[in-house]
This record gives structure tokens, C-alpha cells and sequence, in this order.
């Protein structure tokens, strides 16, 4: 070893990556295991509190707590330590970390032009809550790809954005299969508490919403996320997994759903709502559209001003006309 | 992880140094760009990150030193010496698997992979590697006609025409060498060479019709400003001579908030409007942008800026009140 890295090797790691990176390295390395005096005296990062606590008979309760922030994290990582001896808490207690987190699949390999792909799916997240999970994965991934050009030119840069504030907690309660309560504000207006088993988020139309079983009503709702109007709390409360087949039958009907309802709106010619809804080259301007709910609908046409007209439903276009005097109302 | 004075979040830079060790115990030699470009990071990261790997494999434990590896990476040629360390990258995780098939499940949705066996491949291994968390699911995305021929353009390097609206409702045939298609959401648009504005203009696809690919290729000038092209800038660039409107938001317009500076949050307990200022160079586009979203969404000021989105609703509603527009 270089004589500059060996005296930087004695220094204290500057992040907790480092230290992390060290535990795993011990903790891989080591056949009967490490206890946990051995890890603090041994691993770059623990020494020098260590040494602060006045050694290993010294008050070490920061420095475990510091210790178990990083197995959890490991273990969020994919590393779970596995002990070897007595119970955990005990001096004689080993740490290890199993080879097994290590081995891949037989022949789990990757060609440059997979990888390539893989990144372009990734970078759907570029600037969205899933982008830490999915970058942290891409570099993984490449240690098992040819460092070859990547030289696919698919001319496309898709990406999402997660602004609702719901997401991130409603992801890890579907992850832990967590049960969620919020409030919820239907497209009436009216607020109820919901309590839900969450199963999965969906994008659709630009929209983000959740699929969960609803406990009150006990059947399979969508919610939509903009109009979750709480923060998303996790009642503590485990529930089973839903199978495919439950989830695809509930996404069934929402397409079922989607499909059944149908609007009939005349677009005026040379807008860019006649591009949008591709009225261009009908003489009367006519189209119908599928939608979800007539307010999300509304506020879809609403965008394009004076440019649509409604034809049916009725209701459609008394939502619309009541929402445009609520925005003249605002900015009178 | 705590906030750490690295460029890379702390978990990303865990991942990097296992998985750089586990890549060079695959390879003889590599240059030092080639592996900063191999794991998208600058060849200073890069060195800094080598220098890191052999100051950390040395754990001096009993006295003793442990030294599980040694990278070499002198003369920017790098390569692994001595290779006691781990074998191998950790596996992915669930969570990870999970993101990667979610963004997969996106391309699918883009009519170039909707059938894409290469896609499917992948989803098949990276199953097999990890049970996959929930994944998220893409479904419905209205991907405009013109889509096939704009990224035909991009990939043949070739010109196109086609009809197209702008946000103030002129319509003009253009010619445009096609450079990069942006999705944001479930809104599709082309980042391309205009040759009536002879810069980088964007275009949103479903202002456009009747994209036809010409028998000429992309010019001079375009490949000159393609150079210049960043793939991950946003669609709006603001610029000086914008106009700074501020706007308070329901969580159901929140989207608007994905394009502006949010200037103030809801305390605990308060009710979940914010309030968040956007830029824009053309005043008009307010009244659009903000009418959609009803009461969900109020202009604060300035007082040009309500007056914009009024007259706008006012109009919109004058024609939905119009006898006869219903059947």
C-alpha cells in the first residue's frame, strides 16, 4: 500500500459510506464472525468514539446506537447481518455478513446494450421519489456489465415527476404491506377519514393514484394521490399480500370503468385544442372522450378556455361553469 | 443517511465503492476515464473514490494490518493488485429491482418498446435476480401519432415538417430537425432545430399534426446546436425577462409546484395549501395553467396575473353559457 493511503487509513472515514463500506468488508471477510468489541476497535469509524468512550468498558450507548443505524441500513440494502453464538446483546455475540448476499443467479450477466436500456428506465426517476432505489440499483448493475460504449440512440428522455407529498409514504407502506389511514376529499368536495390496505401505485393519464382495499367499504378503491389532503399515516396494522390476479381484476375495472364513460365535446378549429383532441380535419369539430370522473375531465377541458364546448353530459358542463366562477370569484 | 460534503448521496456512494471493486475483479486493466464514464461519475470522483477503496481496505485489527486488496490506478490506468475483498457485488434489492421494473414498465408504454423482447428479457432477469418490491405501474399513456415519425427523424438524423399551434393560437407549417422527444408526465414534447427561429426550440407533440419525415437531412447548424443539447434540462427555461407570478395551491394543483419554487409550506395542523412562485415569459399561458385547476389553484399576484386568468375563465365560461351548445 501506497505510504499516503496507509497514514489516510488511519485517519477517521469522512462519511458514513466509508464506514459502512468497512463493516461490510469485516464483516464479509470474517469466517466465525466479529464481535461487536472487535468491530469497535477494529473498524474505521467506531475506533476513534471508541477510543472517546473510554474503550469498550467506557459508555458505549452512542456508539451502539450509531452501530445499529448502520446494520438497519445495511439490511435496507440488501445486507442483513446474521449472528453467529448466543443472543444478541451478549459480549460473545458475532456479527457476519452471509456470501449469499453476494451471489447472483448463474450467468446473471449483462450486455452493454441491456445496461443501456436499464439505465433509460432508471433515468424515468431522474427527478422523482423512486431515483435514489433505482440509481443505487443502475450501480450494482454495473458491476456485471461490459464497460463498452453505450452507443443505443433511442432519441427518447421520459421522465416523472412524484410531487404529491403522499407518494414516498404510501410506496413504503405498500413495501411493508402497512395498512394507511388520510383524508380524503372527493371530487364533490366532501372529506371522509379512509383507511386502506395499500396495493399498488399506477400512473395513469398523468395521474398518480393508489389501488387499495378500502376496510370500511370493504372492496377495491382508486384514490386519487392529488386529493389526498392529510399526511398518510401507517396504522401499524400488517395485512396479506394481494395476488396478481386480485390486482389485475381491480385495474380491470378501472379500464372497464374508463371506457363506459363517454363525452361528447365540439372543439373550435386552429386551436391547440383542435391539435390536442385531433379535430383538424373534422368539419364539425366533434369527438367523443373516455374519462375517469367528470371532474378530472372538467379539468382537463378547462385548460383549453373557450376553445371546447361541451355537448353531454349535462352535469360535465355545470361542473365546468361552476369551477370557472369559483377561479372568477378568486381573482376578481 | 446523514447529509454528507460528497456530490453523491451517502447509500449511492456505498453502492459505488462495492460495485467498483466488484468490476474490477472483472477486468484486467481500465483506463480511469473509461471507468468514471462506465459509472457516470467524473474521473476526479472516480480517483477520489479509488483512493478511498485502498484507505479503507486497510483495517488494522490485533495489531495486524489488514490489507483485503490494492487498487492501482497510476498513469489513470487502473487496475486491481491484489484481490482478497468480497466477491462480487452485493445482490440487487427488492426495492431496487422494484424502481428499475416500475421505469421498464414506462418504456413499455412508449409505442417503440411496447412489444420489445429486449424489455421482456429484462424484466424476466431482473426477477430472477431479487423478489421485486411492489412495482409501480404505468397504464393509459396517450402517446401522440406523430410520435413514431419524430423519433424515425431523430434516429435517421432526418428532417421533418408539420403543422403546429402555439400557446398563442398562431398555426404555421414548420420545418424541424428533430433532436431529443422529452416526456414529463404523461405530456410528450420534441426538443428540435427550428428553421423559421434558427435555434433549439420545444415543441409540445399534441400541438403538432401531420409530422411528415422530408427526404433531407438534418443541417449544419442543427448538429451544431445538438452539441450544446442537455438531455436532462427541464422543458421551461426560465430567463430574465420573465414574469414572477406567485400562487397559492390545494394539494389537487400541487403539479404546479413541480414547475416553480415553493416559497411556503402547511405548518402541522394548518390546512395543505402552499404557496410557490413559477416564472413565465408569456403572461397568457396563466390562464390555462391556472383555470384547470378551479379553486384549487389562486393567483396572488401580480395583479396583471389575476386579471389574465379572470378574463381567461370569463371567456371559457361565456361560451359554456352559450343556448345551443348543448344537444
Amino acid at each position: 500500500m501506497a505510504a499516503k493511503d496507509k497514514v489516510a487509513g488511519s485517519r477517521e472515514p469522512e462519511d458514513q459510506s466509508e464506514r459502512l463500506y468497512s463493516l461490510t468488508l469485516a464483516l464479509i471477510q470474517t469466517e466465525v464472525g466479529l464481535t461487536k468489541e472487535e468491530i469497535f476497535s477494529s473498524i474505521r469509524g467506531y475506533r476513534h468514539d471508541l477510543e472517546k468512550a473510554g474503550g469498550i468498558d467506557g459508555n458505549l450507548e452512542s456508539l451502539d446506537r450509531k452501530f445499529n443505524r448502520d446494520k438497519d441500513d445495511l439490511r435496507k440494502m440488501g445486507l442483513q447481518l446474521d449472528s453467529a453464538g448466543s443472543s444478541e446483546g451478549d459480549a460473545d455475540f458475532r456479527y457476519r455478513i452471509s456470501r449469499k448476499a453476494f451471489e447472483w443467479p448463474e450467468g446473471t450477466t449483462l450486455t452493454a446494450k441491456q445496461l443501456q436500456l436499464l439505465e433509460l428506465a432508471a433515468s424515468v426517476w431522474e427527478h422523482a421519489a423512486l431515483s435514489p432505489d433505482a440509481t443505487s440499483g443502475i450501480t450494482r448493475l454495473r458491476a456485471i456489465a461490459p464497460a463498452a460504449s453505450r452507443n443505443l440512440v433511442t432519441g427518447i428522455a421520459p421522465r416523472v415527476t412524484t410531487i404529491e407529498p403522499s407518494f414516498a409514504p404510501l410506496k413504503r407502506c405498500i413495501d411493508e404491506l402497512s395498512t394507511v389511514s388520510f383524508l380524503y376529499r372527493k371530487s364533490n368536495g366532501d372529506e371522509a377519514v379512509r383507511v386502506v390496505q395499500p396495493w399498488q401505485l399506477t400512473h395513469t393519464h398523468g395521474l398518480w393514484m393508489l389501488l387499495g382495499w378500502d376496510i370500511e367499504r370493504a372492496s377495491a378503491r382508486n384514490y386519487l394521490l392529488k386529493r389526498i389532503h392529510s399526511k398518510v399515516e401507517s396504522k401499524g396494522q400488517s395485512f396479506e399480500k394481494p395476488s396478481d390476479e386480485v390486482i389485475a381484476k381491480a385495474k380491470d375495472e378501472l379500464l372497464a370503468h374508463y371506457q363506459r364513460n363517454v363525452a361528447k365535446i365540439r372543439v373550435a378549429p386552429g386551436t391547440t385544442a383542435s391539435m390536442h383532441f385531433e379535430t383538424h380535419n373534422i368539419e364539425s369539430g366533434e369527438v367523443q372522450i373516455n374519462y375517469m370522473d367528470l371532474q378530472l375531465l372538467a379539468e382537463e377541458l378547462l385548460e383549453f378556455g373557450s376553445s371546447v364546448q361541451v355537448i353531454e353530459p349535462l352535469e360535465l358542463k355545470e361542473i365546468m361553469q361552476q369551477m370557472l366562477r369559483r377561479v372568477i370569484e378568486n381573482h376578481a | 443517511m446523514p447529509k454528507l460534503k460528497f456530490s453523491m448521496p451517502g447509500d449511492l456512494r456505498y453502492n459505488t465503492l462495492m460495485s467498483v471493486v466488484a468490476f474490477l475483479q472483472n477486468v484486467d486493466e481500465i483506463s480511469l476515464n473509461d471507468l468514471a464514464n462506465h459509472f457516470k461519475v467524473q474521473p476526479k470522483t472516480m480517483r477520489e473514490m479509488l483512493s478511498t477503496l485502498n484507505v479503507t481496505s486497510f483495517m488494522p485489527r490485533n495489531a495486524e494490518e489488514q490489507i483485503p486488496y490494492y487498487i492501482d490506478y497510476e498513469d489513470d490506468l487502473v487496475s486491481l493488485l491484489t484481490d482478497d475483498g468480497p466477491k462480487g457485488v452485493p445482490l440487487i434489492t427488492g426495492t431496487q429491482v422494484a424502481a428499475i421494473l416500475s421505469g421498464l414498465s414506462y418504456l413499455s408504454s412508449i409505442p417503440e418498446f411496447a412489444d420489445s423482447k429486449e424489455i421482456d428479457e429484462l424484466i424476466e432477469l431482473l426477477s430472477h435476480s431479487q423478489v421485486p418490491a411492489t412495482k409501480v405501474e404505468f397504464q393509459l399513456n396517450d402517446v401522440d401519432a406523430d410520435f413514431k415519425v419524430l423519433q424515425k427523424a431523430i434516429l435517421t438524423n432526418h428532417r421533418v415538417t408539420c403543422r403546429y399551434v402555439n400557446s398563442k393560437g398562431e398555426e404555421s407549417v414548420r420545418e424541424i430537425d428533430p433532436l431529443l422527444l422529452v416526456s414529463e408526465e404523461n405530456v410528450w414534447y420534441l426538443r428540435g432545430y427550428c428553421l423559421k427561429n434558427l435555434e433549439i426550440r420545444t415543441f409540445r407533440l399534441d400541438h403538432m399534426v401531420e409530422a411528415q419525415l422530408l427526404n433531407e437531412p438534418r443541417g449544419e447548424a442543427s448538429l451544431e446546436a445538438a452539441k450544446a443539447l442537455d438531455e436532462t434540462a427541464p422543458i421551461y427555461n426560465p430567463s430574465t425577462s420573465d414574469v414572477e407570478v406567485e400562487l397559492e395551491l390545494a394539494p389537487e394543483a400541487y403539479k404546479l409546484a413541480a414547475l416553480s419554487k415553493v416559497i411556503a409550506e402547511p405548518k402541522k395542523g394548518e390546512s395543505e395549501l402552499i404557496r410557490a412562485k413559477i416564472k413565465l415569459g408569456y403572461l397568457p399561458d396563466l390562464g390555462p395553467l391556472v383555470t384547470r385547476y378551479g379553486a384549487s389553484a389562486r393567483v396572488i399576484g401580480p395583479k396583471e396575473a389575476r386579471d389574465v386568468v379572470r378574463k381567461f375563465a370569463e371567456a371559457a365560461l361565456s361560451n359554456h353559457s352559450q343556448e345551443g351548445s348543448v344537444e
